[in-house]
């Protein structure tokens, strides 16, 4: 249950800006370029998504320790380009609505496969479906319903995707398939990642039971995210709906779309959700990556995407530059202050995500500097949550120069409301 | 912060002609009377609690393990009167979370507190490493786990060995709840604590900008709990219908307190509702005070209508329905205050709480 924060322009304000104009700078136009980076950002996601198959087309085919290490590797950089799209989720409802097919999180994996029943646990008073198992339950009961999961595919992954209504049984997207890659991560805040063994695919030599069930899973919900991601090209594309509602609209309700996304993602969403409520309870399943240790890369993303929209430029996976007017330029045409604070602040961003980074190839992961009493790895994670809601405040300013009206961003509990309850 | 904005809206829209509200006894009072013995109260009961827990481990048996729950219980209820606080001291350090973390929508505290009793690390609860541990095993719903699971309640007193490790667990949160307890008091009533500071926002050098932000800051907290109460103690426990129910989402399922706590929270809210009356009547809306507390006794009435505890309520169709009629009547307090409230007093809900998900 998030909060939503409001941010208004005083009425003042509003009255000055409808005189003032754009001052020599377009909207539209800013809201065309805003659109062919999204586009951009989901195409390449898509391209990665395609590499991301095949190389778990050679694992299955082949298992390997060599072969799962390279499902590994392309899911990671499979990340690269969608984290950055996501600064396009908040304010754009039909991604909002989209987003939980591709990157619901976090999930209770014993939906999907066995788990180690010990770090795991057995039962969740939230989930009656904790430990269903569906790779090893050709029948499964939801709601006292049983369901036919005989035949895994795409269907079934659709059907139990937040099966019973919880949000935690997530069967498709991205950390489905890190889930099915990685396996759980049994260390707690302790080093190590999950280590699945390649033989867990292996029909011939199977390990974990049911392995042609699993390998099933995972080539569907591959698959699956692969169908998804091209709904979103396509929407975002020069005949695509998401853009012809952004285009068509009142160019203010555009701009105040771009500012949504990227104060409730820097706010809400990143510094609350994802970071915030995972140092308080040093958790290591309130890791975003949780099974790959990827977090750090997650976040260090989420950043960039922020950072890049607001500067309307995006390098793409290929290294070709996606650049046009931005909301940077039109902040610039009216407060060049305003301007240089923000950009200011999107750097200390950057270097404080940069350094969760560092720290974690440097061997100590995201899940480890949450860990309690890791007095230097909270205080790395605080500085990043500080610098996102800093940069929030001064986006929040932008709004009232921009005389967007209200303007609301996504809010946390655990950043707005440290009194306990879920408003 | 998004306040100062807001109340540059409110300024813009005011009436001239209208007399501007005096916020500020309304702030004092309500910082010297509700809030600051809210708080006392709640360092008392967990003071108490303590001292049961004490008492219990140095000769366990069944009756002293009743007065510990027994304080338990009374040190939820006097968290709850406090509840609506949801800004001031209590924000520092986390020290909400760390009494209550609450809605625990992942599991969290259960999770957490199995392993630490799997592992038997009862030393993470040592008064020296409490305040650096996670929210979710510090606090009353870890303690609620202990002394009310089903998996758990009959270990407290199973033999000499579990007695001891769960006396550890009870004793390092009984701490913590009387420590931070103790901790809120102070930094309300201390010179320069947070009721001095609400007494001299227009003096300047406070993190106000004027009396009007901290009413804001007061009155969204307000309505916040009634949000609260309807939508998360209520509604996301209830779903669909009485089938669809979820008893244990409801917020002290185990030990049964739910209902008691929205009882506890009502009757705090009504006491800073008695307190408005003054400013609404300075204002020329003397009506208006009487008009919410009515609204509030309505639901107060409609809690008193529930047939079973809260968790039973709502599995059958008529508990279901009583549940709702009470549901509506806290919706129609929230509504006054969004509306003839805020209008008075010049200040309105600054976000819905619950847009979002």
């Amino acid at each position: 249950m998030k909060r939503m924060m409001m941010v208004a322009a005083s009425a003042a304000v509003l009255l000055a800006a409808g005189q003032a104009g754009a001052a020599g700078v377009d909207k539209k136009a800013v809201l065309s370029n805003y659109a062919d980076i999204a586009h951009a950002k989901y195409e390449d996601s898509l391209i990665a998504a395609k590499k991301l198959k095949a190389a778990v087309d050679s694992l299955v085919a082949a298992p390997s320790t060599e072969t799962l290490a390279a499902a590994k590797t392309a899911w990671v950089a499979a990340r690269v380009p969608y984290q950055q799209s996501e600064a396009f989720r908040f304010g754009n409802a039909a991604v909002d609505e989209w987003e939980g097919k591709v990157n619901a999180w976090p999930l209770d994996e014993g939906l999907i496969d066995y788990v180690n029943a010990d770090t795991y646990g057995t039962e969740s008073g939230e989930n009656p479906l904790y430990t269903a198992n569906i790779i090893a339950h050709p029948k499964l009961k939801v709601g006292g319903k049983t369901v036919n999961a005989s035949k895994v595919d795409k269907k079934l992954l659709e059907k139990m995707h937040e099966a019973g209504g919880v949000e935690a049984n997530v069967t498709t997207g991205y950390h489905a398939i890190e889930f099915m890659l990685w396996g759980q991560d049994t260390n707690g805040t302790g080093p190590g990642a999950g280590n699945r063994p390649a033989s867990d695919f292996d029909t011939k030599n199977c390990t974990g039971g049911n392995c042609d069930r699993r390998v099933a899973f995972l080539v569907s919900a591959t698959d699956l995210l692969i169908d998804d991601l091209k709904n979103m090209v396509d929407g975002w594309g020069a005949k695509g709906k998401i853009r012809a509602k952004l285009l068509k609209g009142k160019p203010d309700t555009g701009i105040a779309t771009i500012v949504t996304g990227l104060g409730s993602l820097s706010y809400g969403e990143l510094a609350g959700e994802r970071m915030k409520l995972g140092l308080m309870l040093h958790d290591p399943e309130e890791e975003h990556d949780c099974f790959s240790d990827n977090t750090h890369n997650s976040h260090f993303y989420d950043a960039k995407g922020i950072q890049n929209v607001y500067l309307g430029q995006y390098t793409r996976i290929d290294g070709t530059q996606v650049k046009g007017p931005s909301l940077s330029d039109l902040i610039a045409a009216k407060d060049a202050t305003l301007d240089g604070e923000m950009k200011a602040k999107l750097d200390s961003t950057m270097s404080a995500m940069g350094a969760l980074v560092k720290t974690a190839e440097a061997g100590e992961a995201y899940d480890q500097m949450i860990g309690a009493e890791n007095t230097e790895g909270n205080a790395k994670v605080q500085a990043a949550i500080d610098a996102l809601v800093a940069q929030t405040r001064s986006l929040e300013k932008a709004v009232a120069v921009l005389a967007l009206g209200e303007v609301k961003f996504e809010g946390s509990d655990s950043l707005d409301n440290p009194s306990s309850i879920g408003k | 912060m998004r306040l100062p904005l807001l109340v540059l809206m409110g300024l813009a829209l005011a009436s001239p002609a209208m007399a501007a509200p005096d916020y500020a006894p309304w702030l004092i009072k309500t910082a010297q009377g509700p809030i600051l013995n809210g708080y006392k109260s709640f360092q008392s009961s967990a003071a108490r609690l303590e001292q049961s827990v004490q008492s219990f481990c140095t000769a366990p048996d069944a009756a002293g393990l009743d007065t510990v729950k027994a304080g338990f219980v009374d040190t939820l209820a006097a968290w709850q009167k406090v509840q609506w606080v949801s800004y001031g001291p209590v924000e520092a350090f986390h020290r909400g979370q760390r009494m209550q973390f609450w809605p625990d929508k992942k599991n969290a505290g259960d999770r957490q507190m199995l392993a630490l009793i799997k592992d038997r690390k009862a030393d993470a609860l040592e008064a020296h490493r409490i305040p650096f541990a996670s929210v979710a095993i510090q606090g009353l719903p870890a303690m609620e786990m202990l002394l009310f699971a089903d998996s758990q309640a009959d270990k407290v007193l199973a033999n000499a060995d579990e007695t001891a490790f769960r006396c550890q667990l009870l004793a390092g949160i009984s701490n913590n709840l009387h420590r931070v307890g103790g901790e809120l008091v102070t930094e309300w009533e201390k010179p320069g604590g947070a009721v001095d500071i609400l007494g001299k926002i227009k003096d300047g050098n406070t993190p106000y900008t004027d009396d009007r932000q901290a009413a804001s800051q007061m009155f969204n907290a307000l309505h916040g709990e009634l949000s609260a109460i309807a939508e998360v103690k209520l509604s996301y426990a209830m779903g669909a219908n009485a089938e669809e129910a979820r008893p244990s989402r409801a917020e002290s399922w185990r030990a049964k307190q739910s209902a008691a706590n929205i009882r506890h929270n009502l009757e705090s809210l009504r006491d800073v509702f008695v307190g408005t009356g003054p400013l609404l009547a300075s204002l020329g809306k003397p009506d208006q005070a009487d008009k919410l507390l009515k609204a509030t006794d309505e639901a107060l009435a409609s809690l008193s209508q529930l047939k079973a505890p809260l968790e039973v309520e709502m599995t059958s169709p008529d508990g279901w329905k009583r549940l709702t009629t009470l549901k509506t009547k806290v919706k129609a307090v929230a509504q006054i205050l969004e509306t003839d409230i805020a209008n008075t007093l010049e200040l309105q809900v600054g976000f819905n709480a619950l847009d979002g998900d």
